[in-house]
């Protein structure tokens, strides 16, 4: 069975190199998901490729990538499940004007720079089988993405959670993460209708009663399984294997109606019953096996499509310099600017906005949907994903310059505990 | 009132920016489309006596190209898979053989047939060695 060793021998070397990196970055403080994201773009043509292409071309010949990229795709729809089972909706009430305001801001402002650059950006890395408004529209929503797993991670480490900046960002980010999967579900609906043998009346009719029949059905089937676990006090395997199956029947069906299997898994994590022990539980029996095995196998495969040295020219760089620019100053600055319009100190505003800059693994998994179907070429996918990277390694030192441990105990308050931060499922 | 201000200051004007951005990117033109896979095939009677080229094959050869607006990355299907660096102007692919191989360099300069079938390339492989030069014509279809 050659493929059988051959993706045997790919994970291993893919998750020795994940853990580490993972452990080297650690070591610098950064969140262990940063140090795994570089490992797998090191495993691609960008490093290891360009270092030893006969150990590469053993390594991952062309005939098994297929099966590796199955396997990342089940790993991160378990993920994204696990995205989804964190996110609270009770959470998100009563958050306040402020919160909503600079949440909304921080998709919007980042969109709109996103649309503009997208004017600089479509005659030169475009082609004319995207459209503007496609293109426009998907590079508006991949700059307006903010990472709610690590983000909840970088809080947790650096004891922000329960502070004002960090509930204020949490919730910033939630509402960020949910609005911003909303509109690339709507953007990838476009595109794939210009494609698909479906109209497009129908593929929006579908989605749309698929996601009542989500909420309003399942939803309340699903909450049976709350009962159960009080009843048995642990969630049992055929419990289990029963979300296993609502997981990847509602990925199969959301990847039908084209909008992305992805989206299925996090709907089936968002109407889960939300009982803090009950999706503890869930968590933990999912988490390790999500997040240390099957992860890095999806930052390798993104990694095997991201080929820096195919950024060759002054122009190109000059290109990517401007989309790490432009990503910055419209998270940043959106979430910074409305944070303080409400009337937050600027070093908290600056926070908040510096915490709702990070992309990591989130943006990696936009970027792939956009390569995936056509509406971004390989070297914008390999510049955004070095702005995914840029900005997610910024945050942490970037957070210690400006809210520094001494005024963060000045400023703390006590407040309700979210669940979230050593619960959320990854640092990604 | 305040609210209602920054609703409009920080949401309502950036959207309208969207939408009036997205009208204007309409009058864009972005370079032609050759992405994906061709079939290749070759005028034999340009090998002569060769027959057969180790890059190119007999009869046909299959080129993928992978496209980021002008910039092209063209792979071969040959065992090496012979790639080259390429640029699209207009309707022009011009392209190189990335290194050299060890029988000659190998040069692609074809043209899409935009008015009457854009599904069609047709163009030369010019393969540079001793003595001479050797063109190939081809005609590519998109697979």
């Amino acid at each position: 069975m050659p493929h059988l060793l051959t993706l045997l021998l790919q994970i291993g070397v893919i998750l020795l190199a994940a853990r580490l990196v993972g452990w080297l970055f650690r070591k610098i403080g950064q969140p262990q998901v940063v140090g795994e994201m570089i490992a797998g773009i090191g495993l691609g043509p960008s490093l290891l490729g360009w270092l030893s292409p006969g150990f590469t071309a053993v390594l991952f010949p062309p005939d098994s990538l297929g099966f590796l990229n199955s396997l990342s795709q089940v790993g991160l729809l378990l993920f994204m499940f696990l995205v989804g089972l964190e996110m609270d909706p009770k959470s998100l009430r009563h958050r306040g004007h402020a919160a909503v305001l600079t949440s909304h801001a921080s998709i919007i402002i980042p969109f709109f720079l996103g649309t503009l650059l997208a004017l600089y950006l479509y005659p030169t890395l475009s082609d004319d089988s995207v459209s503007f408004t496609h293109f426009a529209l998907f590079v508006g929503t991949a700059m307006s993405i903010t990472a709610f797993p690590v983000l909840a991670r970088i809080l947790t480490e650096r004891q922000l959670l329960r502070s004002h900046v960090g509930t204020m960002t949490i919730a910033c980010a939630a509402v960020d993460d949910v609005t911003a999967w909303c509109i690339l579900a709507g953007v990838v609906l476009m595109v794939q209708a210009t494609k698909a043998a479906l109209p497009l009346w129908l593929m929006v009719g579908g989605a749309a009663l698929y996601i009542g029949i989500m909420l309003y059905g399942v939803r309340r089937a699903l909450a049976k399984l709350e009962g159960f676990f009080r009843m048995r006090g642990e969630v049992t395997q055929d419990m289990l294997g029963l979300i296993f199956l609502v997981i990847f029947a509602s990925a199969a069906v959301t990847e039908w109606l084209g909008i992305h299997a992805l989206f299925g898994a996090f709907l089936v994590g968002a109407v889960m019953p939300k009982e803090s022990r009950f999706t503890s539980e869930l968590s933990e029996k999912l988490k390790d096996v999500a997040v240390v095995l099957l992860l890095p196998l999806y930052f390798a495969f993104t990694g095997l499509r991201t080929s820096i040295g195919a950024l060759n020219g002054t122009a190109m760089w000059f290109d990517c310099a401007a989309i790490i620019a432009f990503a910055i100053a419209g998270k940043f600055g959106g979430a910074t600017i409305s944070a303080r319009l409400t009337g937050l100190p600027w070093r908290q505003a600056g926070a908040i906005g510096i915490l709702m800059n990070t992309r990591g693994l989130m943006e990696l998994v936009v970027l792939n949907i956009g390569l995936d179907i056509g509406v971004i070429s390989p070297a914008l996918f390999t510049m955004m994903v070095i702005m995914a990277l840029v900005t997610t390694f910024i945050t942490t030192p970037l957070l210690g310059w400006v809210y520094p441990t001494q005024l963060r105990w000045q400023e703390s308050t006590p407040v309700a505990q979210l669940r979230l931060g050593s619960q959320s499922p990854a640092e990604g | 009132m305040r609210l209602p201000l920054l609703y409009l200051l920080l949401i309502g004007m950036p959207v309208l920016g969207i939408l009036g951005l997205l009208r204007l990117g309409r009058d864009l033109t972005p370079p032609l489309s050759v992405r994906g896979s061709w079939v290749a095939q070759l005028d034999r009677r340009a090998l002569g006596e060769m027959r057969c080229d180790e890059a190119l094959g007999c009869d046909q050869t299959i080129l993928t190209i992978s496209q980021s607006g002008t910039h092209l990355l063209i792979t071969l299907n040959d065992k090496r898979a012979t790639t080259f660096d390429g640029q699209i102007q207009e309707a022009a692919v011009i392209a190189e053989a990335r290194s050299p191989l060890a029988t000659a360099a190998i040069h692609l300069q074809a043209e899409v047939d935009r008015q009457t079938d854009p599904q069609r390339l047709q163009g030369v492989f010019i393969l540079q060695g001793s003595p001479s030069s050797i063109q190939v014509p081809f005609v590519a279809t998109r697979l």
